[in-house]
């Protein structure tokens, strides 16, 4: 059985529309986020997401009323939450096998934000599934570090900060984040064996989908027929595409899932701005040497 | 398979060759029966430094000096524009009264133009005053054929000395620094030719910088197919590779071949080595200093080797593998970059010989070891590779062939006696490192200065 392929990148860099067309190939099964990397057993898991945290749990207990009981409904959540208590010593590879017992001989695609937060919660997979796949997605930071803010703004719905120090903070924030995703995710990619890891801009990819994503299938050596393409294009057919019951509402970006569907227009629109025009979220401040020096290593100018 | 192993090899030149100043064989030729080798000393900071052409006699096993750059008159502006650039001669500090014109000789071609009887050999030089290219007709003499830079002296170094379609090119090139070559760094990144040289007339063959500002300098000239070939320096979007069949007049219509560093962007900062193999182009790619460019916060990063075709399309022979505008590209001999060694920052040269096409690297894991090896004794060194088709690489030489010193290959010569190889050997750099960084008193390398060694079996 070939081992999963993971989708890694700084948050807001088009992981959910990517990750939904790619798990939307025949023979892939796309899961929600099952941010299972940074635990050591479903117990753990459980504990660490109590409260606020606990919208970390909605992928997998969504994914587990889909499997066992072939919809998403509350009733079927709370089972799922109830077979992950009777089974809180498992470890995330138990729970992996369980799923890939339950999906069949489909390549399992995971894309959690969690795992690229620390090395070692991509160490924590690479220990879980040596030969696994990584496609690691690259977007602009200045795009991505857009879309944080609007996301953390709306989040905060209107609250203000308490201090100028409190604000530079949160500005400085998106630009942190992509840099510290990125480095963790390029220092693992040294670890790994030629093949198993693949860069790629998503900018460049969802300017012509079909075509990049048919070098992704070719990549995996998985079929790259007409029809697989044009499944790929239809993220929205995935059981996970859509709002989720109250208790597990999300398990991917609600944006995406709001309205899972490709608008080729808006594809269309993705602009790759001058890394000269600064964050904009900082009145077109620079970005910082660090960012700036990844950017152009990923092929932004 | 490669016809020759690391016991086919033997020293015929050590410890530069009598100027142990004379760090980097830097380039070779054969020409009329023997081989010639160019010289580099990279500090140029007393008079003994001179770029030398040494003449190899096979069958006697013996080396001739045919040329030593001449000395003239330090001048003040000389003496500050070495002093800006590296820091030599503070005010205060005693200043020599004369330095040798040329400091290295960094390309030979053997070319024969329209006033030319013969064939004759042209070498391209690196000089304070501006740069030269320098023709002989015997071997013996050699004299400038155009104006120092061709009129801009700030233009300090030529490389990449080519002769196609009856015409010999040559590209400006990287300057020289206390760490080495920059790649990256030229006053224009140009091309110029002539079918003349002997008569000193030359002109632009392609715009400068192929119409790319980005474009810092053209560091490889190659012929394959039919076409001329030129590799730029980006250190914003990473290597270009253009071509043309230079027809007509000159500037030259060129078409663009590979753009941001054949898509590894930046990583992929120059083209080093090219050469012809099979039928296709073979491009080495490199980074400045040690696998890390200083100057343009770029790396660390190893070398890739990528093939071109006559219809343009490119293959991945080693490297880093991805998805780019032009299909996935995955290495075909399943190596990665630097031949899966990080250390392997340059591909410095490229031969073909018996059948086989060899490549050389710049391996600097010893500098590595010298400032955080916490005073273990060196590793690492310059690397021979061979393969028979182009995809298949086999190691023939590793670890400078027991020399911890000789972190280069910085030239291959094919010859009927054999393959000559030549190296950049860094004892007192690496000595100066390993004492400061390591407290290691002793590095354990007898000499300074380059080797040469003839492969034969």
């Amino acid at each position: 059985m070939q081992e999963p392929l993971f989708i890694v990148a700084p948050g807001r860099s088009f992981t959910s529309v990517i990750g939904g067309m790619i798990g939307q190939h025949p023979e892939i099964y796309g899961l929600p986020e099952m941010n299972l990397s940074h635990i050591e057993t479903l117990g753990h898991m459980i504990n660490m997401h109590k409260g606020p945290l606990e919208f970390a749990m909605a992928g997998l207990l969504r994914l587990l009323a889909e499997i066992h009981d072939g919809e998403q409904t509350e009733a079927a959540v709370l089972q799922a939450r109830k077979w992950i208590m009777k089974r809180s010593h498992w470890t995330p590879r138990q729970t992996f096998n369980h799923i890939q017992d339950k999906v069949g001989d489909r390549l399992l695609l995971d894309k959690s934000p969690l795992n690229t937060i620390r090395i070692d919660h991509l160490q924590n997979i690479a220990r879980m599934f040596p030969h696994a796949s990584y496609l690691h997605l690259t977007r602009h930071p200045s795009t991505a570090g857009k879309s944080a803010m609007e996301l953390r703004n709306t989040l905060r719905d209107g609250r203000q900060d308490d201090s100028d120090a409190e604000r530079e903070k949160r500005e400085q924030a998106p630009e942190k984040s992509w840099l510290r995703a990125q480095n963790n995710i390029l220092e693992f990619s040294r670890e790994l064996a030629v093949g198993q890891y693949m860069r790629v801009k998503a900018e460049m990819l969802l300017s012509d989908p079909k075509f990049y994503l048919s070098q992704i299938c070719e990549w995996l050596g998985i079929s790259n027929d007409d029809a697989s393409l044009e499944a790929m294009m239809h993220p929205e057919t995935s059981p996970f595409a859509c709002i989720g019951p109250p208790s597990a509402k999300f398990g991917n970006d609600p944006n995406f899932l709001k309205n899972p569907k490709l608008d080729f227009d808006r594809l269309a629109r993705i602009k790759e701005p001058p890394l000269s025009d600064g964050a904009s979220w900082r009145d077109g401040a620079a970005l910082s040497e660090p960012v700036l020096k990844l950017a152009r290593q990923f092929g932004y100018g | 398979m490669s016809n020759l192993n690391a016991q086919n090899f033997s020293f015929v030149g050590r410890a530069g060759l009598g100027e142990p100043n004379a760090t980097m064989a830097h380039c070779m030729s054969y020409f009329e029966g023997n081989l010639y080798l160019g010289t580099t000393t990279p500090e140029f900071n007393i008079a003994g430094d001179s770029a030398r052409i040494l003449m190899h006699d096979p069958q006697g096993n013996k080396w001739l000096k045919v040329f030593e750059s001449p000395k003239l008159d330090a001048t003040p502006e000389v003496l500050e524009q070495i002093n800006d650039r590296e820091g030599l001669f503070p005010a205060g500090a005693p200043r020599p009264e004369h330095l040798p014109r040329e400091t290295g000789i960094h390309s030979m071609a053997v070319f024969a133009g329209k006033s030319d009887a013969k064939p004759c050999l042209y070498a391209a030089t690196l000089s304070e005053w501006g740069a030269l290219v320098l023709r002989s007709e015997d071997g013996r003499g050699f004299k400038p054929v155009c104006e120092p830079g061709m009129g801009n002296d700030e233009i300090l170094a030529f490389g990449a000395l080519t002769a196609f379609n009856k015409k010999l090119f040559i590209a400006t090139a990287s300057v020289v620094t206390e760490e080495g070559n920059d790649l990256n760094e030229a006053a224009e990144a140009a091309i110029y030719v002539s079918d003349d040289p002997a008569k000193g007339t030359w002109k632009l063959a392609c715009d400068l910088g192929f119409g790319d500002a980005q474009n810092q300098s053209v560091f490889s000239l190659a012929t394959a197919h039919g076409y001329l070939y030129a590799g730029t320096s980006n250190p914003d979007r990473g290597l270009q590779l253009w071509r043309t069949e230079a027809k007509g007049k000159a500037p030259y219509k060129w078409e663009r071949v590979l753009v941001d560093g054949a898509h590894r962007f930046n990583l992929s900062v120059t083209t080093a080595a090219m050469h012809e193999f099979n039928g296709s182009l073979y491009i080495g790619t490199g980074i400045a200093g040690l696998g890390f460019d200083r100057e343009n916060d770029i790396g660390p990063s190893a070398a890739e080797l990528l093939r071109v075709n006559k219809d343009g399309s490119w293959d991945l022979i080693f490297g880093a593998p991805r998805i780019t505008p032009d299909g996935l590209k995955f290495p075909y001999s399943a190596m990665g970059p630097g031949l899966d060694d990080p250390y392997n920052s340059i591909i410095w040269s490229m031969a073909e010989h018996d059948g086989n096409l060899y490549i050389g690297t710049m391996q600097w894991e010893p500098f590595d070891w010298a400032m955080h090896g916490k005073g273990e004794p060196l590793q690492g060194g310059y690397q021979l590779w061979a393969s028979s088709d182009g995809e298949q690489w086999e190691k023939v030489i590793d670890a400078g062939n027991g020399s911890i010193a000789s972190t280069g290959l910085r030239a291959l010569q094919s010859t009927p006696q054999g393959l000559y190889i030549g190296t950049s050997v860094q004892t007192k750099l690496l000595k100066a490192q390993a004492n400061k960084h390591s407290g290691l008193a002793d590095i354990n390398h007898p000499s300074a200065g380059f080797d040469v060694l003839l492969g034969a079996n």
